[in-house]
């Protein structure tokens, strides 16, 4: 395909971790190893400058990791397409205050997380809670988990009440200690300790429900 | 499994899971990052912060400009109490003021008149009034003659300069002479002093005497004034703060809909505590008329609730399974399924109702000032802006944004209500000089809906509530009053 008409990529993207990959797809052919290569550094110092390109990159290789934060805070996909629109103008606009400490994916991720939890605090519509079945007893073959891919974990934690929900996500997925929670959310430790509880056995029983459906 | 394997399983699969960029979030995003951030209302209208500005810079100028003599006075004061802490840093200084005895035995009484007297002179100097100072030496006395002439002041009876000297003999007694058009005399003991004093027109102990110091001549402040025809004119100046807790009656009227859309709302829509706060600065016309004008933020708090029975809710599940047969021969099997949920569904959304408002109010006040006094008033109120959010049902029953913010809906919900009225009765309560409290049921209507003139429903309110508030007046209690 070399010399063909083409739209060559203007960009090579660096990963920071040894992998480089072209974020502008190129249309007929691979793009010329002379195309600037951005790093992490890079990419930010582009999107302060207000770059508009350095901020698509910066939205294509976080966006889907971000989404999945949002889609596990969110009733709904709009709800979630929602705050993660939120957190990526807060991100662009803030951007400047990040002081390359630490990772960056994390301190996009505490945005986004933030941002979620005040969507779920102003949420003035509320559903009633559904009651979870009494636990079953026994403890959960590892086989039952073989089969579950993200999408099914995500669907399941989607289907948790929302205080459930919220304290899972922040305590095991997040790393947030019942503590931070308490704080975060104006609640007691204890009640974040109950909640997850709830929520653990809420999703075991539903993972075991599935793993008969299966079967069957 | 234990909790910790499952916690770790689930952290494990989703920490890092990628759901796929979704790109048209991205166009929405570039709209939006450039777009200002939002701040307070005031900040984002300028013509507002001009307004505020101009608001603001006439009621300084006024209080400045009314405030012009009390401020020339606690120069004068302030500038007397620095030459007295400048006299006491000063032991052997001689006692040159009239308030002190004014007989002296120290020794070499020339020198410390003399060295009072060029003390003092650069702070006569920088006086309006023209003073000359004149030391005059011989053997038997020291003679210090200090002589003011004021172009700018009148006193009692038309005098309009005083000469004072101040006379020292050898046994170190002091000699004060003021001399002025048909006042002058040589005067030793104190009664005299004040015999004098009274004929210029000042005491000895009040606080306006003139400080007849060597060196420091300052001028009467309490000017005589005529008294006009028509008496002392009240000029007051007041600032009102106040909160209110309010209560609305809504009307809503659907043109050629049912009654049944408008008991619907009503049913769904319930009514919750508003409030009204604001200031304003209130300037009296006469005796007892006043103006009022000011800013007032009204919000009115609605809930709306619904109840769906017999809500339907699908959820697609899929499937899939990964069934690895030998290496290399792996099978994924999707398998897609439905479950649905019935229950009762409650929607309850929280609405507001915004309103930022000028009042003009004219008032009319009677009663004692000093214990309990009243006041009616009345007068229009202007619409600045109006903004809402929350949703309302429409006509067929499905909730509907009224919020401002959402495009579809701002030809449908007023930014600006116009005009209204209000009316209040006031009783207020002296606390001390300057600060009244006040409590004002009052009443007001807005003219127009807050609905567009295009939409079929109109929606209004007539709001009462009880202002509970703070009167402080800028006006210091002796200047209330104005020849």
């Amino acid at each position: 395909m070399k010399g063909a008409a083409v739209k060559v990529a203007p960009f090579l993207y660096d990963s920071g971790a040894g992998q480089r990959y072209f974020v502008v797809r190129p249309l007929f052919v691979k793009p010329e190893p002379h195309t600037l290569i951005l790093n992490e550094q890079q990419l930010i110092q582009g999107c302060i400058r207000n770059d508009e390109q350095c901020q698509r990159l910066l939205f294509e290789r976080f966006a889907g990791k971000m989404l999945t934060v949002c889609l596990r805070y969110a009733v709904d996909t709009m709800e979630a397409e929602d705050i993660l629109q939120e957190s990526f103008v807060k991100v662009y606009r803030h951007l400047h205050q990040f002081k390359f400490e630490g990772s960056f994916e994390g301190w996009i991720r505490r945005i986004v997380v933030n941002t979620a939890l005040k969507h779920c605090q102003k949420k003035k519509i509320r559903f009633d809670e559904i009651k979870p079945e009494t636990s079953q007893g026994g403890s959960i073959e590892p086989s039952a988990y073989t089969h579950l891919g993200e999408s099914d974990l995500m669907r399941l934690i989607s289907q948790l009440p929302e205080g459930y929900k919220i304290v899972f996500n922040l305590h095991i997925i997040e790393g947030y200690s019942h503590e931070e929670i308490a704080e975060m959310l104006n609640i007691k430790d204890s009640t974040s300790r109950s909640q997850l509880v709830k929520a653990r056995r809420y999703l075991q029983n539903e993972i075991l429900k599935l793993q008969k459906r299966v079967a069957v | 499994m234990t909790d910790k394997l499952f916690d770790s399983f689930i952290k494990s699969k989703l920490e890092h899971y990628d759901s796929g960029a979704p790109m048209h979030v991205w166009e929405r995003i570039k709209n939006d990052k450039d777009r200002k951030p939002k701040g307070f209302f005031f900040w984002r209208n300028r013509y507002i912060l001009l307004l505020a500005g101009l608001f603001l810079t006439g009621i300084t100028s006024y209080i400045l400009l009314n405030n012009k003599e009390a401020v020339a006075t606690m120069a004068t004061t302030t500038t007397a109490g620095v030459e007295k802490t400048k006299q006491e840093k000063l032991p052997n200084e001689p006692a040159a003021t009239l308030q002190q005895p004014i007989s002296t035995q120290g020794k070499n009484e020339s020198s410390s008149t003399n060295e009072a007297t060029s003390t003092h002179t650069p702070s006569t100097q920088s006086t309006p009034s023209n003073t000359s100072v004149t030391n005059q030496s011989s053997s038997d006395h020291t003679k210090t003659s200090v002589f003011v002439q004021n172009n700018n002041t009148n006193l009692n009876g038309g005098v309009s300069s005083i000469s004072l000297s101040l006379t020292k003999n050898k046994q170190g007694s002091l000699f004060t002479s003021v001399n002025a058009p048909g006042v002058k005399s040589n005067l030793v003991n104190s009664s005299e002093q004040e015999q004098v004093l009274s004929i210029a027109g000042f005491s000895r102990n009040d606080n306006t005497m003139p400080k007849f110091r060597l060196g420091n001549i300052s001028m009467p402040q309490n000017k005589p004034t005529c008294p006009t025809i028509n008496g002392p004119r009240r000029r007051d100046f007041y600032l009102e703060a106040y909160v209110s807790p309010d209560y609305n009656i809504r009307t809503i009227s659907a043109g050629d809909t049912s009654d049944f859309y408008i008991k619907e709302r009503n049913e769904t829509e319930k009514y919750r505590t508003s409030f009204s706060t604001g200031v304003r600065l209130v300037k009296n016309l006469g005796e007892k008329t006043l103006l009022k004008a000011g800013v007032n933020y009204t919000q009115i708090n609605e809930r709306l609730r619904i109840v769906s029975e017999n809500s339907k809710q699908l959820t697609q599940i899929i499937t899939i399974r990964t069934v690895v047969r030998s290496p290399g021969d792996t099978l994924f099997v999707r398998d897609t399924m439905y479950y649905e949920q019935t229950g009762t569904r409650y929607r309850t959304t929280y609405n507001r109702f915004r309103f930022i408002d000028v009042p003009v109010i004219f008032s009319y006040e009677f009663g004692d000032p000093e214990l309990m006094h009243f006041a009616v008033n009345a007068g229009p109120v202007f619409n600045i802006v109006s903004f809402y959010n929350g949703e309302v049902l429409d006509t067929s029953y499905r909730p509907l944004s009224i919020s401002t913010k959402s495009g579809n809906n701002v030809n449908n919900w007023r930014n600006n209500i116009g005009l209204g009225m209000f009316a209040s009765i006031s009783i207020f309560k002296k606390l001390n000089d300057r600060i009244h409290l006040f409590g004002e049921p009052y009443v007001r209507y807005n003219f127009n809906p807050v609905t567009q003139q295009n939409n079929f429903i109109k929606q209004s309110y007539l709001i009462t509530g009880m202002q509970l508030g703070i009167r402080y007046n800028f006006i210091p209690p002796g200047q209330r009053y104005k020849r």
